[in-house]
């Protein structure tokens, strides 16, 4: 039985130009293969080389079948760009359809699901293996693009045609093996191979492999020296490590087990079995690796999660925040002196494990700048200490920040000043509004300063500080719907109000794509408790 | 780079042979499954896929391989690759698609030779 598929011929290929461009109005399964040779034509001319072609084609084609496949609205405008630069590809391919949800949550996940044999999964590879071919993948919903389409956007930073691969040593003092077991696995990594298991000593910590295929029977070091001595070098105990013997029996012995040894091949070995064996031990190293990270940004969200004391003085506040799991960073800081109690709320920008690392950092600089400043400054002066900081220092310049200060004193007065931070609320009896404080970026205003807005209020009034997380919730209409839920129940306490608001923020964040930190502090002055 | 997409299924007495020539992405797999379906039997134990020819492997090959792993694994045989290389090899390899019962040979006649050699 056999049955072949043919589409239609293809146009001829586009003399070579600085970019690959495709429009299509609409797609299905069967405009996908000429595209795609198209796109092989076109990388072609370029001299990309054949393995980065592939992948190229894969990607492109796992988006597009994305696209032919899930959106309940199907994709009536299509866009596909790919720009090469140096030996790196930029794909954007922009559509109309309806917007992928959860991209951020999938992408944590899509490693996870790269592994075949051990789920029997029929489907959900796509977007791990755009993930793990490429160095950065990007999704941007329509609703949040200047053009109103949806962008799926794809980026490498690859400085060679290895990139990508991972690094294995190969260490036999038989010239004849190792060229064998080298010439097995080159065309799928990184060799690097020893005749001498003290090169590969040295050479580790320029160029650490991720998995280390050794011979046992050396003379000088035999491969459970060359284990023992890798062990002492940093990452060298968490190397996937590989004997390989002509002595079966060696297998068995204690002391081999003993040493951590994560395989044992019996030479020769047949092709197949290495690869196999090789690719195994890297996927499981990597889930382990993955797994210690999922913890760590645990450990990092948990350390940096708002929190102020729920009163100070004749003011009574209530803080209600959410933690992405990897992303953004929203965190605060406290102090109170004899005369105030000094608050910040910041906000610093981007989604991933990236951001959270760099609010993790900055939250430690911010925490020793405010302890200097809180005891004698106003929150413009050390907003403005905070931007000098900034200045001229390279990491602190990189991370986009907002940032908003605030003093309560106990009789009700309160002195706010805002480095790019959402305007604040005041709710009164008779309605709500939003306090017009507002200034630039801390890296903007080293030399300008800040304006400090200073406030009376009165029993019963409360005053709402939002991160944009929340306030993105409700979309464009974010503020008015949140003054006019205030203002209609401008009689709750701080806490109650909090409660609400969180509830209409838990109701509107479903439609949110990338989920961001969300955090929102009303500081009430007296009044009902 | 091809634009043609080609799969036969032969069923022998050890195993059925599904060799694929061309790429191997949602459009082929959406004309293979039905195939499958129909002309394998439920009992066959072992399946060997050739890709010697074939030249693209997308996600939804990979899940139409996966449907024969399932059923080698629910008769305790075997999925062969026989003369998988380049890129459709690097996606099988990127997939974890290995394991106990999952062998890869250079050529068909290599994944024979296992096959008469495993009876």
């Amino acid at each position: 039985m056999s049955a072949q598929q043919t589409t239609p011929p293809h146009p001829a290929p586009a003399p070579a130009s600085s970019a690959f461009k495709e429009l299509l109005t609409g797609v299905t399964y069967d405009d996908i293969p000429p595209l795609r040779a198209r796109l092989a034509d076109y990388l072609r001319g370029q001299g990309v080389e054949d393995a980065y072609a592939g992948m190229l084609m894969l990607s492109v084609t796992e988006v597009l079948t994305n696209l032919v496949k899930h959106p309940p609205a199907p994709a009536k405008h299509i866009e596909i760009r790919l720009r090469l630069q140096g030996k790196n590809a930029l794909i954007d391919i922009a559509d109309d359809s309806t917007a992928f949800a959860d991209f951020d949550a999938k992408c944590k996940t899509a490693f996870a699901r790269l592994d075949a044999a051990a789920s029997l999964a029929e489907g959900g590879y796509g977007l791990g293996l755009i993930m793990k071919q490429h160095s950065q993948a990007t999704y941007t919903p329509m609703e949040k693009s200047p053009d109103g389409l949806n962008h799926f956007r794809i980026r490498d930073a690859r400085d060679a045609a290895v990139a990508k691969k991972n690094r294995l040593f190969l260490v036999d003092d038989d010239p004849i093996a190792l060229k064998r077991h080298a010439e097995m696995l080159e065309d799928l990594y990184d060799i690097a191979a020893f005749l001498n298991p003290f090169d590969a000593v040295k050479a580790f910590d320029g160029g650490r492999p991720d998995l280390v295929v050794s011979d046992l029977n050396m003379p000088d070091m035999d491969g459970t020296g060359l284990r023992r001595a890798l062990s002492e070098l940093k990452g060298g105990n968490t190397t996937p490590f590989i004997f390989l013997s002509a002595d079966h029996a060696s297998e068995h012995a204690d002391y081999i087990s003993e040493l951590g040894v994560d395989d044992f091949l019996t030479k020769p070995v047949a092709r197949e079995r290495l690869r196999n064996v090789v690719s195994r031990l890297i996927r499981r190293s990597l889930q382990v690796r993955q797994g210690l990270e999922g913890k760590f940004q645990q450990e990092l969200t948990n350390t940096l999660k708002p929190a102020l004391p729920d009163r100070y003085g004749g003011w009574r506040i209530a803080l209600m925040t959410e933690a992405a799991e990897a992303g953004g960073g929203d965190f605060t800081l406290h102090q109170e002196t004899p005369t105030h109690m000094m608050c910040v709320l910041a906000d610093v920008m981007g989604h991933g494990e990236q951001a959270k690392f760099f609010s993790y950092a900055y939250a430690g600089y911010l925490r020793s700048l405010f302890r200097l400043q809180s005891q004698a400054g106003d929150p413009a002066q050390f907003l403005k200490a905070l931007s000098k900081a900034i200045d001229g220092d390279a990491f602190l310049e990189s991370v986009i920040l907002t940032c908003q200060s605030f003093q309560l004193f106990p009789k009700g007065a309160i002195a706010i000043a805002s480095a790019g931070h959402p305007a604040p609320l005041i709710v009164r009896a008779d309605g709500a509004e939003t306090v017009a404080v507002a200034g630039p970026l801390p890296v903007l205003a080293s030399e300008t300063g800040y304006a400090l807005k200073t406030l009376q209020l009165d029993e019963g009034d409360k005053i709402i500080f939002a991160t944009d997380g929340f306030l993105d919730a409700f979309d464009t209409q974010g503020r008015s719907v949140i003054l006019k839920l205030a203002g209609s129940h401008a009689h709750e306490t701080p806490q109650a109000l909090a409660a609400l608001l969180w509830q209409a923020y838990g109701e509107n964040r479903k439609h949110l794509h990338a989920q961001d930190d969300a955090t929102i502090i009303i500081a009430g002055y007296g009044g009902q408790l | 780079m091809t634009i043609t997409s080609q799969f036969e299924i032969e069923n022998k007495p050890a195993y059925a042979l599904i060799r694929f020539s061309g790429f191997v992405d949602a459009s082929t797999v959406l004309q293979a499954r039905p195939v499958l379906q129909q002309q394998v039997p439920p009992a066959t134990t072992n399946f060997v896929v050739d890709l010697a020819e074939a030249d693209f492997l997308d996600s939804h090959g990979v899940g139409l391989f996966v449907t024969l792993l399932k059923r080698a694994h629910a008769n305790r045989g075997h999925i062969i690759f026989a003369g998988a290389s380049g890129q459709p090899l690097s996606v099988l390899q990127m997939v974890g698609f290995n394991g106990d019962q999952v062998q890869y040979f250079g050529s068909l006649e290599e994944a024979e030779k296992f096959l008469q050699e495993t009876k």
